[in-house]
């Protein structure tokens, strides 16, 4: 019987692969060649086009520095997707026409780095960001410092371990011995965030940017411990890029001075 | 107990005064939509009148003023069983469970209620079906469970509508010879369409027709002496309204019609005149030389209906029971003019 | 095409066979499609981890309590729909079945808005010391909220359809209203109380929206099944597709106990064999 069963699974997953494959020839052409003629690393002569896979948390930053990138170069059209980090690897890997990739974490990255799609000496850091308390606006349980959440009476939401800013909140939990009994896991920064609004919980960990972006719904409380869990973002041109001048233009955009105004006011730190 | 009711309900056209006598059957005649269900509803506690009153006994069913509030007992309080044309057994409960349903629900201890679910199977010979389901009995046996499940639980009045008219004609005999033992002494009251039933079952008749009551009285008389046509039909009369003279009837068409007066009718006053169709006789010419004392009206066959051996000739106003034999000699056919004859003797005078 | 015979004439034009075939294949094929994604070398461990086995113990414990609290609320609902008139009661059985349509997500924001910290009864709640948000009463509630319709709509159904000529019988017999309902409308609409049931458990288990954002997520306490699989879908894929599969298992025998049970329902009752 076992044997049968292997057999048949086999058989599902051929078939599921042919599907795949198929749906994969209409999409991206991964396969061609990846050098390209005569690099001309001058300004001027940037044209095309370029997608630039960036980390949901990047959104609202990556989505001006794309306008004020082409207004820079006229000649250059910047694609965006964003989504999460560990989404975006599975669609590289899977062969989507990515030119850039930002990524929320070093993790993420090393996955791509690790399979040569990215070449393992180019990503540079451009951006950190580090945990926040948010509180609702009236701060009702009086929230000061990162001990206040271990108080029993305080309901804190934290994020579940398996995501990005739970694993940074594993972290500071380690680095500074407090234990915090979170009243819910949840699986998204957006579902903390909705429980702090609404005034549900009293307090829940999310990223710095996060608090920014969420305007006066929360109050954003920094604590120095956040320091023990620094996510540093790393950006890197895909190896199969075709308009690797223009990919590059762009990186060095994010890391110079326009960038970082960008990123510093939504929150980020510099590496 | 005796059952005293008045009642209207003035959406459905209904207004009808009734009395039964404790241990009295009442049979309730009427065409489709006289009221005789509205009745039974309104008996029952299914229907709230408008207006009206009712009392069982002691007991008031209800008493619904023209204005302000009234009373109103509900169902399951007013002692009263209604009987329908289906069983209407309890699908999900045994047979005996289903005879029991009535007694347990008022109370009585589950041993007591099949005891007496049991005594009442064997009252209707249907103890042999205890453990059935109604899903597996044919329609009389339903309909004999149904009789003892609404008996078990001693109701003050028994209700029955229609209770032979869904079972097929073989069964129907005995299921109507059991309720006659069962009616005996017991006050109630049965709706029906066969006359068969008000005879065999029903110490009174009782006429509804359009919400009202036509015509009530014992049995025997109001069918053989009937009011209106409906009730003449029901018994297979032809009935001849008009007013009294000292030689006879004068129709509504204006026909003296020749009669014997069972007792003396003041002459102007209104008087029916009865006489079977097996008594009258069918002519294609107009007969001449006939005895005195016959009748003869003309008119136009309307309709042809066998019944077995007979033909029954009908016309506007009369009926005739002729052989088939007949009918082909006269060449009968709807449409076709013809003359009936009947003797005055044959022709029983009643006031009205 | 050897076994036609003694078969009666469907009728069916061959076009119609051919969508049906794509539509079920549409239905069947993603779930093919995931069980060849199963790790069935780590099957077992994946699906017996601590947090698996917590949360599909929750998903049913408290899929089991919203379907209780579906039949006690249910059934009076189902009852009053069907039994009586009043005036506004289009309206009423519009908004009653309104979760069937709602995004559950909206559903989850509105319990917030009602049971919550600051919602209309939560604060009632909270001053005598009783909390729902975050709680496990809180996924039930949840569940409740989205499942109710399910129980309403096929008992309302099926008491309309037994219709009331039973009850008035029982009635005349001199059973009080509460006999009646207990001793004749309950059992005659059985098999559509347990299909309705299932259904609404159905629904229970495989609730997300209103749960994660009423409810929160916390391993043992709030988090059920499915919200154990969206989230081990960020790290262990394995066990997402692992714990789908169990979900689907647990559905299918769900959805072929509601299938039997309405098989059984009309079918025997109120028929007699003619003599």
């Amino acid at each position: 019987m076992r044997r049968r069963t292997t057999i048949a699974t086999a058989a599902m997953a051929a078939a599921m692969t042919l599907a795949l494959a198929a749906c994969a020839s209409g999409g991206a052409s991964s396969d061609a060649p990846a050098t390209t003629a005569a690099p001309s690393p001058s300004a001027a002569a940037l044209e095309g086009s370029i997608t630039v896979y960036a980390a949901a948390s990047l959104t609202s930053t990556f989505t001006e520095l794309a306008t004020r990138f082409e207004a820079a170069h006229p000649g250059v059209t910047v694609e965006l997707n964003f989504a999460g980090s560990s989404d975006l690897v599975t669609q590289i890997t899977e062969g989507a026409p990515a030119d850039v990739f930002a990524s929320a974490d070093e993790k993420n990255m090393a996955k791509l780095t690790d399979v040569g799609l990215i070449d393992a000496a180019v990503p540079v850091d451009f951006a950190t960001n580090v945990l926040q308390i948010a509180v609702p606006p009236t701060n009702p349980a009086g929230v000061a410092s990162f001990a206040d959440l271990a108080e029993p009476d305080t309901k804190v939401v934290i994020c579940a371990a398996q995501v990005p800013c739970g694993a940074a909140t594993v972290k500071v939990e380690e680095a500074t011995g407090v234990t915090l009994s979170p009243v819910s896991e949840e699986s998204s920064v957006t579902d903390v965030l909705g429980k702090v609004a609404s005034g549900e919980a009293d307090a829940g960990l999310v990223y710095v940017t996060d608090v920014a972006a969420a305007g006066d719904t929360v109050r954003g409380i920094a604590f120095d411990e956040s320091g023990e869990a620094v996510n540093v973002y790393p950006i890197a041109p895909v190896t199969a890029t075709k308009n690797p001048d223009a990919a590059q233009a762009f990186i060095d955009f994010v890391t110079g001075g326009v960038g970082q105004g960008v990123l510093a006011a939504a929150g980020f730190g510099t590496p | 107990m005796s059952l005293s009711f008045e009642a209207a309900v003035r959406s459905r056209g209904f207004d009808v005064e009734l009395a039964v006598e404790a241990g009295e059957t009442v049979a309730i005649l009427g065409p489709n939509g006289a009221g005789k269900s509205t009745l039974l509803t309104l008996i029952a506690g299914l229907l709230t009148p408008d207006t009206g009153s009712a009392q069982l006994g002691e007991r008031v069913l209800f008493d619904v003023p023209s204005t302000g509030r009234g009373r109103w007992l509900p169902p399951h309080r007013r002692g009263v069983s209604l009987l329908a044309q289906d069983a209407l057994l309890f699908p999900h409960l045994s047979v005996l469970d289903n005879v029991a349903f009535g007694p347990r629900s008022t109370g009585m201890p589950r041993a007591a209620a099949l005891a007496r679910a049991a005594t009442w199977l064997e009252r209707v010979d249907a103890s042999h079906l205890g453990a059935r389901r109604p899903a597996q009995l044919s329609g009389g046996q339903a309909q004999r469970i149904a009789v003892a499940r609404a008996l078990a639980s001693e109701p003050a009045l028994l209700l029955l509508d229609e209770p032979l008219a869904a079972l097929d004609v073989s069964v129907a005999p005995a299921v109507r010879r059991m309720l006659r033992d069962v009616l005996a002494d017991r006050t109630a009251i049965i709706v029906t369409h066969d006359v068969l039933d008000a005879f065999t079952l029903a110490d009174r008749v009782v006429i509804l027709e359009a919400g009202r009551v036509v015509d009530a009285g014992a049995t025997r008389q109001v069918l053989d002496r009937p009011a209106t046509p409906f009730a003449a039909g029901l018994a297979s009369l032809n009935l001849i309204t008009g007013t009294a003279e000292r030689e006879g009837v004068r129709s509504s068409a204006g026909d003296l019609i020749g009669v014997r007066f069972e007792r003396a009718v003041a002459a102007g006053a209104r008087a029916g005149a009865a006489v079977r169709p097996a008594r009258v006789s069918v002519w294609a010419h107009e007969p001449h030389a006939l005895a005195a004392a016959q009748n003869v009206l003309s008119g136009v066959v309307t309709d042809l209906e066998p019944r077995g051996d007979i033909v029954r000739v009908r016309s506007a106003e009369l009926a005739a029971d002729v052989t088939p034999g007949a009918v082909a000699e006269l060449d009968l056919v709807p449409g076709s003019p013809v003359w009936f004859s009947f003797a005055a003797d044959d022709t029983v005078a009643y006031a009205l | 095409m050897s076994s036609r015979r003694s078969s009666p004439y469907a009728g069916v034009p061959g076009w119609v066979v051919a969508v049906a075939i794509v539509g079920a294949s549409f239905v069947v094929l993603p779930l093919v499609a995931m069980i060849t994604r199963v790790n069935w070398g780590e099957f077992i461990p994946l699906i017996t981890s601590e947090s698996s086995v917590d949360a599909l113990w929750l998903s049913l414990r408290t899929s089991l309590a919203a379907t209780a609290l579906c039949v006690v609320l249910g059934v009076p609902m189902a009852i009053v729909l069907a039994r009586t008139e009043f005036w506004g009661q289009k309206i009423l059985r519009s908004l009653v079945l309104l979760p069937l349509v709602l995004p559950p997500v909206v559903g989850g924001i509105a319990l917030l808005y009602t049971f919550g910290r600051r919602g209309l009864l939560g604060q009632s709640f909270e001053a005598f010391g009783v909390t729902i948000a975050f709680s496990t009463t809180a996924v039930v509630l949840a569940q409740t909220f989205v499942a109710l319709p399910f129980l309403v709509l096929s008992l309302e159904g099926a008491l309309r359809t037994v219709g009331t000529r039973y009850e008035a019988v029982g009635a005349t017999l001199g059973a009080r209203p509460t006999t009646v309902l207990r001793r004749i409308t309950l059992p005659l609409v059985l098999p559509a109380l347990i299909s309705g049931a299932v259904l609404s458990f159905a629904r229970a288990l495989g609730e997300f929206g209103a749960t994660l954002t009423f409810a929160g997520s916390l391993q043992g306490v709030t988090r059920t099944l499915p919200l154990e699989i969206y989230l081990q879908r960020e790290t262990d894929p394995d066990a997402a597709v692992a714990l789908s599969l169990v979900l689907v298992v647990v559905a299918v025998i769900v959805v072929a106990i509601a299938h039997q049970a309405g098989e059984r329902n009309g079918v025997g009752f109120g028929r007699r064999r003619d003599s």
